[in-house]
């Protein structure tokens, strides 16, 4: 097991993090394609995976590490059922376009 | 007076443990006289509810054994109480950390003899109703509602506190509208209910108020309290407040409606649409005495008050002679007794407001014997005459077979009503007016003449109707309820049958004898004695007039003065009437204008139309169009848009687009955090 | 204390780059876009490095590399107007971010990592975009989709995503900042080989400090022994460990997992069986038509139920 993080380098982690994280936010939010949409969600996972096993090594134990096996656990979970939708949605419209499944409006 | 209030000796109610040996010493059954008429009433409803049972002849038989029980039960009260009291919890009812009332009866002499009245006349009626009533489609309906009114009567009759009494007020009020509107396919029926009904409701406001102030000022509404307070008020000479003044006037209110005294006299005329027997129990002997029974009831608190007694004396008065003038020019012959019963109910308040209130409850008791009769035998008329009661059409009916023994029940009760010597109304009427001359109060001497001259009007429109309809040449024609082929010579008018004239030769004799129960003055007879060991109870100050000489002593010159214009009165409607009939048309033609208005009710109805109904009614659209449509409707209707402009400001947020949401989303976590950021 | 000042210019510097990069037709701005983005990142951690003197603090040169290559790879991955592209820049940040995991001494997370997303859950993608995405057809194999072509929003989005980024970072440097400086630095070192005695006995088989016939009876590292039972003798003898023996990531990882959070560990095995069973459900195509509805089931019903409400 290597060092200990110092603080400054938490600090650089988190960036990476937080710059990740919200460019898959926009990804997420201006991309009209559902798989991109997905893809997005999962670098947003990354961006989160990033920030758990720095704190982590900050901390000196192995708890990130457990949480990131969660995280993969249900980032391998939500893309089963994610891609399995967008087969499914894909069978209705013919489409990826997320604007086609405007219905529920008010 | 504090000596009378002295001897009301309450301490076996307050204390409970006195409270059971009191108890079972008197009337410890008296929950069954309400219970009886109860079983009845459901059993009665229960036939009519089924469509075998609505015309089943034992819905008649069922009400008779039920009042009949209750009768009984009430002599045996009567009997066991004699002239002491009594209390019974049946229940507990209303139990708050403040407020206390029990389904629990209050028993003294006052009770015993009202319950007398109310299930004694009850039980003659459904006898008399059983036949008359035959064959109608409501049959078991009608005693269904006979027997709940009597529930309701003994209740309010018996009622330990206020807001019992009041449960039965208002159920007496509710049986009453039922009752009126019995007949409830004609729509005269349906608007005298509604009117009677609402009549009421101004009255019973004033006793719902009163029954409050009640409350408020003594903190109980139990009668037992109230009095004990009272009583330690007399002792200590305190200062009685303005609010206690006020109760009286508040609980007047609610007398005088349901009493029909003026100004709310109006809905018991037209009460008569409603089935004779109910006009008989309801409308003349029972319930329209409730009032009447309030005032002795609360006689104490009444005393309080220096204005309460003389207001109700002075209402009583006018409405005694006003109703007289009106009796006088009617030609139905119920009407002429239902203005005849406001105006003896009106002698009835005169009594108590001249401190007489033996001879107010005593007129009540003979009262309920002679009108039942009148009204009943009149009811008997109706019947066999398929509903005539214009007495221009009726005429010597004593001659027809079969209606002699109406005739003569009539008669009596005639006599009762004009105050003959010896008679049931004699005793009772002379007692009141004798006592106007002893009691000191404002105006009560001209209260005096002014009923000794109603006194005359009462003997003759009583026996100008006894004249025209069953005395004279024999005539008639049917009324509106023959229906036929057959012209008017066919028509055979059926006599009564044994029931109707069971109950009648009863009532006849009770109209005679009735009186003698209060020969030997207030204080001495058994009908003063019996109302002095009650709460109305406070006459022996005044009783020292009675050594007097004669013409001084308004008891014993009263009697001769009130049966010389009793006999003027029966005079002046014989020669009128049955000597010189058509003088009567030519008088009526001399003061032609006030007959007229006369015969108009002095258009009472017409005046209270246009004073407070049209007012009421513009106020009311006022009150519409501001109140109900613009602010209420409009609050409403802003409830309703309020949503629907929030919403439509809100839509287009909902559009439908997962990334639309998401975007908020995410402006919403920055929002958190930077809101976090500066509380941190 | 971290300069949040540079940050935030940092963010609006970002937020303009990011809208010269995102996808539309005929961009010719994305270069700008990709500089102004890329200074953005390296200004931002200028500012962060600015606070330390001690170079020991500071990330070496393959944190800044890996972090480069792995925001370079996310921003190319949303502005690929083509899917499959997009899937392959993904790969690329998955690498990267893997890296930054060895960087951290999570070697089998990094690994994990990789075999979990760049082997597994991206295949899936490619599987899924090659099945349902619209390929140009041959006249035109450059033609693009529309909505892949345009993004939606872009000023909203990338505002909003950017005040997000910099409230985030505001609000985790002043966290930070409260943290205690090398938390960990009290803690036992190779704690975890008290629960793992088997791998302590085989590191001192292999260094010969234990006869076959011996058996470990207990572990101490805190003073980096063992305890060692021999038949021959009565009571436990001492046994030094050897110099090299040390829990490794692995080690420490498994530990955890299974002495921590073993619940935890379940309950994923239960949601991954769920996702699965999931996944099988709505992927199947309706096996007896009309049953789980038709394929145009939601075209066909809107305008009908229109039309019946006018």
């Amino acid at each position: 097991m290597t060092a200990p993080l110092s603080l400054l380098a938490l600090n650089h982690y988190l960036l990476v993090s937080g710059v990740l994280f919200v460019i898959g936010l926009i990804g997420f939010l201006t991309r009209r394609n559902l798989i991109i949409m997905f893809l997005c969600t999962e670098l947003m996972f990354q961006a989160a995976a990033i920030a758990m096993i720095a704190f982590g090594a900050y901390h000196g134990n192995a708890q990130g590490q457990v949480f990131l096996i969660f995280i993969l656990t249900i980032a391998a979970a939500e893309a089963a059922l994610a891609l399995a939708l967008v087969v499914a949605l894909y069978r209705r419209r013919a489409t990826l376009d997320a604007e086609s499944w405007s219905e529920l409006q008010g | 007076m504090m000596s009378l209030l002295a001897q009301f000796d309450l301490t076996p109610m307050l204390s409970l443990a006195s409270e059971e040996t009191a108890t079972r010493a008197i009337g410890s059954w008296a929950g069954w006289i309400p219970l009886f008429p109860l079983i009845a009433a459901i059993a009665c409803g229960v036939l009519a509810y089924r469509p075998s049972g609505a015309k089943s002849k034992r819905a008649g038989l069922i009400c008779i054994i039920g009042l009949g029980l209750a009768f009984v039960v009430s002599i045996l009260l009567a009997l066991n109480i004699g002239h002491g009291q009594g209390h019974v919890t049946l229940f507990e009812w209303i139990r708050t950390d403040h407020l206390k009332a029990d389904f629990a009866f209050f028993l003294d002499p006052l009770t015993s003899i009202m319950l007398i009245v109310v299930t004694g006349i009850g039980t003659l009626v459904a006898v008399y109703a059983s036949e008359y009533m035959w064959g109608d489609r409501g049959y078991a309906r009608f005693f269904a509602f006979v027997s709940l009114f009597i529930v309701a009567m003994t209740c309010l009759v018996l009622a330990d506190n206020l807001i019992l009494m009041y449960l039965g007020w208002e159920g007496v009020g509710l049986c009453s509208y039922l009752l009126i509107g019995f007949y409830y396919e004609k729509p005269a029926a349906v608007a005298a209910a509604k009117k009677a009904f609402i009549v009421n409701r101004i009255g019973d406001l004033g006793f719902a108020l009163g029954i409050m102030l009640t409350y408020l000022q003594f903190g109980s509404v139990e009668f037992a309290v109230i009095f004990k307070q009272i009583e330690a008020w007399q002792a200590s000479g305190a200062e009685i407040s303005t609010a206690v003044q006020t109760i009286p006037f508040l609980l007047m209110l609610g007398a005088f409606g349901k009493s029909a005294q003026l100004p709310l006299y109006v809905w018991l005329p037209d009460a008569m649409e409603g089935p004779t027997p109910v006009s008989a129990l309801i409308h003349a002997a029972t319930m329209v005495t409730a009032g009447v029974y309030l005032i002795a009831r609360m006689l104490p608190l009444f005393l309080l008050s220096p204005y309460a007694l003389p207001t109700v004396a002075w209402v009583g008065c006018i409405t005694a002679l006003f109703s007289a003038t009106i009796g006088m020019a009617q030609y139905d012959i119920k009407r002429i007794f239902a203005y005849s019963t406001v105006s003896q109910l009106g002698y009835m308040f005169m009594g108590l407001g001249v401190l007489s209130s033996v001879g107010g409850t005593f007129h009540l008791f003979t009262h309920a014997f002679f009108k039942a009769a009148l009204f009943l035998g009149s009811g008997a008329v109706m019947h066999g005459f398929a509903g005539q009661l214009d007495l221009r059409k009726l005429s010597g009916l004593w001659r027809v077979p079969g209606w002699q023994i109406v005739t003569a029940s009539m008669f009596v009760a005639c006599l009762a009503l004009a105050g003959f010597p010896l008679t049931a109304g004699f005793f009772s009427k002379d007692m009141i007016l004798a006592q106007a001359f002893v009691t000191p109060g404002p105006g009560f001497e001209a209260i005096g003449w002014i009923g000794l001259i109603t006194a005359g009007m009462t003997a003759y429109y009583t026996f100008r109707v006894f004249f025209r309809v069953f005395m004279g040449p024999v005539s008639f024609k049917p009324g509106d309820d023959h229906h036929g082929a057959h012209d008017d010579h066919h028509f055979h008018p059926h006599a009564p049958g044994p029931a109707i004239n069971f109950v009648l030769i009863v009532l006849g004799l009770g109209a005679i004898f009735a009186g003698w129960l209060g020969v030997g003055g207030a204080s001495h007879g058994w009908f003063g004695g019996m109302v002095h060991a009650s709460s109305a109870n406070y006459e022996a100050v005044h009783e020292t007039t009675h050594e007097a000489g004669f013409f001084s002593n308004p008891h014993q010159w009263m009697m001769l003065a009130s049966s010389i214009i009793g006999i003027l009165g029966i005079a002046i409607a014989a020669y009128l009437h049955l000597l010189n009939r058509p003088a009567a048309e030519r008088w009526r033609q001399a003061i032609l204008p006030v007959a007229r208005l006369a015969e108009h009710k002095w258009c009472v109805d017409e005046g209270y139309d246009l004073l407070i109904r049209r007012p009421l009614r513009a106020v009311g659209h006022i009150c519409y169009a501001l109140g109900d449509t613009l602010i209420i409707n409009g609050l409403v209707a802003l409830a309703g848009w309020i949503p629907r402009l929030i919403g439509a400001a809100v839509r287009p947020l909902q559009n439908g687009r997962l990334q639309g949401y998401g975007l908020g989303m995410a402006g919403g976590a920055a929002m958190l955090l930077i809101i976090v950021w500066w509380m941190l | 204390m971290v300069e949040m000042s540079i940050i935030y210019a940092a963010c609006v510097a970002g937020a303009i780059g990011m809208l010269f990069l995102l996808p539309r037709r005929g961009n010719r701005w994305g270069l700008i876009g990709a500089i102004l983005t890329a200074g953005a990142l390296g200004a931002a951690m200028l500012a962060l490095a600015r606070g330390s003197n001690d170079s020991g603090d500071h990330p070496d040169v393959f944190f800044y590399v890996l972090s480069f290559v792995a925001a370079g790879g996310a921003v190319r991955m949303i502005t690929h107007p083509r899917p499959v592209y997009a899937a392959l820049y993904f790969i690329l940040v998955v690498l990267a971010t893997a890296g930054l995991f060895v960087q951290l001494g999570a070697e089998f997370m990094a690994f994990a990592l990789i075999i979990v997303y760049a082997g597994a859950i991206l295949i899936t993608y490619l599987f899924v975009i090659m099945l349902a995405q619209e390929a140009p057809d041959d006249q035109h194999p450059d033609a693009l989709l529309d909505y892949d072509a345009m993004a939606r929003e872009p000023v909203a989005a990338t505002v909003v995503a950017f005040v997000l980024l910099g409230a985030l970072l505001g609000v985790m440097y002043r966290g930070t900042n409260h943290l205690p400086a090398h938390a960990a630095n009290h803690n036992v070192p190779d704690a975890e080989l008290a629960m793992l005695v088997g791998k302590v006995e085989s590191a001192l088989r292999e260094a010969d400090l234990m006869k076959d016939s011996e058996t470990i009876a207990s572990v101490d590292p805190a003073a980096r022994i063992a305890w060692v039972r021999s038949p021959s003798l009565e009571n436990p003898r001492v046994a030094e460990w050897p110099a090299g023996l040390h829990a490794d990531n692995v080690d420490v990882v498994g530990v955890s997992l299974l002495a921590e959070f073993p619940v935890s560990l379940e309950v994923a095995g239960v949601i991954l069986m769920l996702a699965m069973l999931g996944a099988v459900v709505l992927a199947r195509k309706p096996a007896f038509g009309a049953a789980i509805g038709s394929p145009h089931g939601f075209a066909v019903r809107e305008p009908h139920g229109k039309a019946s409400a006018s």
